[in-house]
């Protein structure tokens, strides 16, 4: 059975008798990196980092959110009580909508103009 | 830098893509780098923080096969001790030593990597874990200790 400090010592000199050989193939291909990193622009750069690509993630949030948000809050359009521009013009001029049936005064179809016609005269 | 990443990872695979990524990190903050702190103690940090975010994801992860060598799967090499019986075989103590690092918590196997394997001083090593010397201390000694009582067979042989 050895002492105390004896076995610390040969603790140590196990523990200090292991390396790693750095492969340097590794560093190649970590320099490779460097100087590509280096000669690509600032913005596709900056769009590869982590930070970049959780921005774009919380702008597609909120801009799903804000969607969602418009779509709940525009007019329903099975409303009865909401009217289209179209259904509003008609109304105005006095036509009803559901029938197409004139209810005021009927307005006469508009002739071609003198210049059509001659036009088609002679082309006929 | 691979002597730390591959004795905390005990895999040659991802301790060298640990010390490739920390490689452009270093180079990426290295404008930042004011120097108030020691070179090598923020170049360890730097790798010792990518080990444990792998070692912390490699939870659900299974291990290396038994009976496969674990100093030539952390792709570690060891040196002859002059000093010791030539009748024990060394190569079988240190993997039983391997061995036990891998079953130590994280944080006491750094520190004990750090000082013992990489020769850091105790400022050094408490500089680069982010801890008081006092810290380092007591995982120091509660490390050596399993370490101790593992590889009983070896050091009292």
């Amino acid at each position: 059975m050895l002492d105390e400090p004896e076995r610390d010592r040969r603790l140590n000199q196990l523990l200090r008798a292991i390396r790693a050989d750095a492969d340097p193939a590794l560093w190649t291909r970590a320099r490779a990196r460097i100087e590509a990193r280096a000669r690509a622009p600032w913005l596709v750069t900056w769009a590869m980092r982590p930070a970049a690509l959780g921005m774009a993630l919380a702008t597609l949030v909120a801009a799903c959110g804000l969607s969602l948000l418009l779509v709940a809050s525009a007019p329903d359009s099975d409303d009865p009580t909401s009217a289209t521009l179209i259904e509003t013009i008609l109304a105005e001029r006095g036509i009803d909508s559901s029938t197409g049936l004139e209810s005021g005064p009927s307005v006469a179809p508009e002739s071609p103009a003198p210049a059509e016609r001659g036009d088609s005269s002679r082309a006929g | 830098m691979t002597t730390l990443a591959r004795s905390l990872l005990h895999d040659r695979d991802e301790a060298d893509d640990v010390v490739e990524e920390s490689l452009l990190k270093i180079r990426e903050k290295a404008d930042g780098f004011r120097g108030e702190r020691g070179l090598k103690t923020w170049v360890l940090r730097i790798v010792g923080n990518r080990c444990r975010d792998l070692l912390r994801r490699r939870r659900f992860r299974g291990g290396r096969p038994e009976d496969m060598d674990p100093l030539a799967f952390a792709g570690l090499r060891h040196e002859p001790v002059e000093a010791w019986d030539a009748a024990m075989d060394q190569t079988k103590a240190i993997a039983a030593l391997e061995r036990a690092i891998e079953t130590l918590p994280a944080e006491q196997r750094e520190a004990v990597i750090l000082r013992d394997r990489l020769g850091l001083s105790m400022e050094e090593v408490a500089e680069t874990l982010v801890i008081s010397v006092g810290a380092v201390k007591s995982r120091l000694f509660r490390a050596r200790e399993t370490l101790k009582r593992e590889l009983r067979q070896w050091l009292d042989g």
